[in-house]
């Protein structure tokens, strides 16, 4: 029994570990997964010792950045900037790669666009006879991208007609994204009543990744496929463009339209939106003198 | 589980609770986790020193949750594994309310899972007893990582810096791995209840000290404290002032009621505290050179108070961090208690300390004077040489030039002058190019530059200079053509003597600056010849306001900005000097033997 209850806490431990080993990452197949649902972001890897951890005076090292587009949608107008290192230390032959397109994951490409990207960089003299320095430096990369977002209404404009077996009016609903780290988070259904009944859908755009969402243009906006009037709430029901900040991480978009049919009926809602996001990762490099 | 095994276990749980004094400990008794969590928990205290962010110390830390967990007899697994799960998959978000509710949900789940697993039992349905478990070692493990910073924040509490480095000093998972240990195996459990106990009254008396202002609400921040504060022991900074301040202020309160009139119980910190960093920064800026309560010590503390109060004049450098082992020079008389006859002379030693190896050219000289009588003398041996090592010792010896000395007192001085010592400090500036970047890009520069102001080596003399807007701890840098820009960029400098001589000579000094323009006169940025009062420890150089800088400095795009290590350098001649009384016991002085007569 001992024995019996040692393997079950090791096979535990070993599960624990394998989840630990795959930090979160798909185990699902493609063809169960659904790329345009949950949070999905560009990731930045860096090629093995690319940099180094530590360099030395007056040498030669590479920075190679791996960006791989594990997003549901096309990334565009890439660019890859190393910033922060001191030109008095490091010297590098470019500090930017620009106009880079990633595909994003799909059906016929699974596994999203790769770039490699290749800084090179020549280390300088140290000052006076340090033995060494750290510099922390960040590789940034914005870009271009799209999301689209459909669901299923119900437009009842006969809220008090028991006789209309037709659909209900669902309330609020969450979503966990659309395969992108901004995302419609929030969807509520108001529907006004009456001679000339409309209904109004407020919806909550969330920034869900950790980098920083832009200028967001709202596209398209359907229901039905007919256009349907959509503005963000700050800026007036027409205007169709908000600028995320660091701080301000959502927005609410109101859509509003008059229901021409006095029966209940399901219809499709459909927006699409561009926006820009950048975001950042931190490395570190010691320059040292000389072996320890 | 089937029951057979259940009732098995019940045995063997009662059985051992029979053989221990308590059934708390043996809940907790399991010597083989305990083991592992003892030296795992070192090691993951000392990766937390070194490798902090390889993610070693993470993943370890992890390990030891649930090595943790299984010790524990309460189910609380399946709970730190709901608990790990949530921080993976579900982003870890530190958003106290979310961390809160998602460990709340976890919690949750697990007792669910655990009950589904085991079903219910009177043996493992004890809720309160999971949910401690599992609370407990998660909270244990966000104090490793760090991360208790938030709560404190939350709580309306600024951690003081006795409170950061107790917790930074302690390996936690070691301590619950004692706990694991059995009572009769382990017979040191006194003694570890005894350190815990002291740990919690430090933390008390820690945390009722005077806090800092300047905590950063990120659990980042609190770690990247908790290593500071234990970097800075390492340097030798005691970390406990704040709670010695505690205790010599109430001690004050209670037995020198009279005092309070003059001084609060706040003003008595405040006090304190400001003493102890004047004491600091001298100890900072003279290194090994003087000593406190030394005639050069007391001078640099009343040079930091000037300078306090002088905030026009507030540029103060600090010594580089890797260039801190200090030059010296230091003369010796190897005979203090000489007595002067017929053709002997006086040895002196000089040391040289030189640990950047920089090419010092020392000549030495020295004169004997009785009374304001100046008897010409010379030295003996090699006087002037070249130092380009990292020690250096000579011993030369001074004597009369011409005559025997008459009986009588004398005094001597020996002085070396270094001649052309060339000190060099830099600082690290960021160009960010339009004003308004700098909202948003502040928060990574003062992460790229953790050290603002102007670093010198630690030499016998510092050039300090900044390039700001009257704040030296700002390491941005606008474009001032900028029209959103108003402040003016003021360029400063001043060559600070902390050594024990004097600077007799100031051929030149520069800061580089290429292509930078001045409203007013170019002597800012480079001078030769620069005349100055010797009396002075500090030499205040000329100032500018910065009207313009090339081009490449203003990055237009909105992610860049450059980070620049500025540097200046200046070159003085330098004096030290050292005397020493003796006594000659020649013939008598012929003016006093005719004033006898």
């Amino acid at each position: 029994m001992k024995l019996f209850s040692g393997l079950k806490l090791f096979v535990l431990l070993g599960f624990v570990l394998f989840i630990v080993s795959c930090g979160g990452g798909s185990a699902s197949s493609v063809v169960q997964k659904d790329f345009k649902q949950g949070v999905g972001e560009i990731e930045i890897d860096f090629f093995e010792n690319a940099p180094p951890r530590d360099v030395f005076q007056k040498s030669e090292f590479k920075i190679v950045p791996i960006i791989k587009n594990e997003m549901g949608y096309d990334a565009s107008d890439m660019s890859v900037k190393i910033v922060g290192l001191p030109e008095e230390f490091y010297n590098l032959v470019r500090t930017y790669e620009d106009n880079i397109f990633l595909e994003g994951q799909s059906l016929t490409n699974p596994a999203g666009g790769r770039y490699i990207g290749e800084f090179g960089v020549q280390s300088g003299k140290l000052f006076l006879s340090a033995k060494e320095r750290r510099d922390d430096f960040f590789v940034k990369v914005s870009y271009k991208s799209s999301i689209d977002f459909s669901e299923t209404l119900c437009i009842n404009p006969n809220l008090y007609d028991i006789n209309d077996a037709g659909c209900k009016i669902e309330g609020r609903k969450s979503y966990s994204g659309q395969g992108a780290p901004l995302a419609v988070d929030k969807l509520e259904g108001i529907m006004s009543p009456g001679a000339n009944p409309v209904i109004e859908i407020r919806l909550k755009l969330k920034n869900k990744g950790d980098g920083e969402v832009g200028q967001v243009s709202l596209t398209n906006s359907k229901i039905g496929g007919k256009e349907v009037v959509c503005g963000f709430d700050n800026a007036g029901i027409e205007n169709k463009e908000f600028k995320f900040t660091r701080d301000e991480r959502e927005a609410l978009l109101i859509c509003k339209m008059p229901v021409e049919s006095s029966q209940s009926y399901s219809t499709t809602f459909y927006l699409s939106f561009d926006y820009d996001y950048s975001f950042k990762v931190k490395r570190q490099i010691r320059l040292k003198s000389g072996f320890d | 589980m089937t029951e057979e095994d259940s009732n098995s276990s019940e045995k063997e749980e009662s059985k051992s609770s029979g053989s221990s004094s308590g059934g708390s400990s043996d809940e907790m008794s399991n010597p083989l986790f305990g083991a592992i969590l003892l030296f795992g928990g070192l090691l993951v205290f000392y990766l937390n020193d070194f490798v902090l962010s390889s993610g070693y110390a993470f993943t370890l830390n992890i390990i030891l949750l649930i090595i943790a967990t299984l010790a524990y007899k309460h189910k609380t697994f399946f709970l730190a594994l709901t608990f790990i799960i949530w921080y993976f998959l579900m982003g870890a978000t530190l958003d106290f309310y979310t961390f809160i509710i998602s460990l709340i949900i976890a919690s949750g789940i697990g007792v669910l899972g655990s009950i589904v697993i085991e079903g219910i039992s009177s043996k493992n349905l004890v809720v309160g007893k999971t949910f401690f478990g599992a609370l407990g070692f998660s909270f244990v493990f966000i104090l490793q990582m760090g991360l208790i910073n938030k709560l404190l924040v939350f709580l309306g509490y600024i951690p003081t810096e006795t409170f950061v480095y107790l917790l930074a000093s302690l390996p936690i998972w070691s301590l619950v791995g004692l706990f694991f240990l059995d009572q009769h195996q382990f017979r040191g459990r006194s003694l570890l209840n005894f350190l815990l106990i002291s740990w919690v009254v430090l933390i008390v008396i820690g945390s009722i000290g005077f806090s800092t202002s300047d905590v950063s609400d990120s659990a980042e921040g609190f770690l990247e404290r908790s290593l500071a504060a234990k970097q800075e022991t390492e340097k030798g900074i005691d970390r406990f002032s704040g709670a010695k301040d505690t205790l010599s202020c109430v001690s004050n309160m209670v037995f020198n009621v009279a005092d309070l009139e003059k001084e609060s119980f706040q003003e008595c910190g405040a006090r304190r505290k400001r003493d102890r960093q004047l004491i600091a920064s001298c100890n900072e800026i003279l290194k090994d050179q003087a000593k406190e309560g030394s005639k050069v010590f007391n001078a640099c503390i009343d040079d930091q108070k000037k300078e306090n109060k002088d905030k026009s004049n507030s540029i103060t450098g600090t010594v580089d961090p890797t260039l801190n082992q200090p030059m010296k020079v230091i003369i010796n008389f190897l005979n203090k208690n000489f007595i002067y006859i017929e053709g002997s002379a006086i040895p002196i030693e000089i040391k040289v300390e030189n640990p950047r190896e920089v090419s010092l050219d020392v000549s030495i000289y020295c004169n004997i004077t009785k009374g304001d009588e100046q008897i010409a003398s010379i030295i003996e041996g090699n006087d002037k040489f070249t130092i380009s090592n990292k020690k250096f010792n000579s011993i030369v010896l001074c004597k009369p030039f011409e005559s025997d000395l008459k009986k009588g007192k004398y005094k001597v001085e020996a002085v070396t002058l270094i001649e052309g010592i060339e000190v060099e400090s830099h600082q690290e500036k960021a160009f960010v190019g339009d004003f308004i970047k700098g909202e948003k890009l502040e928060k990574e520069i003062r992460e790229s530059i953790r050290i603002t102001k102007s670093q010198s080596a630690s030499d016998l003399i510092h050039l300090i200079f900044s390039l700001n807007y009257g704040d030296d701890r700002n390491p941005m840098v606008f474009d001032p053509k900028d029209p959103e820009n108003f402040q003016n960029l003021f360029l400063s400098a001043k060559l600070r003597n902390v050594g024990g001589g004097k600077i007799i000579d100031f051929k030149e000094y520069e800061i580089d600056l290429p292509g930078f323009v001045t409203t007013g006169s170019s002597n800012c940025f480079g001078q030769s010849n620069f005349k100055f009062s010797k009396k002075s420890r500090e030499i205040l150089l000329p100032s500018c306001i910065i009207e313009d800088f090339p081009n490449d400095l203003k990055p237009e795009d909105e992610d860049i900005w450059i980070l620049k290590d500025l540097r200046a350098r200046a070159v003085v001649d330098y004096e030290i000097k050292k005397e020493m009384g003796f006594t000659a016991e020649g013939d008598e002085d012929d003016s006093k033997e005719e004033g006898n007569k």
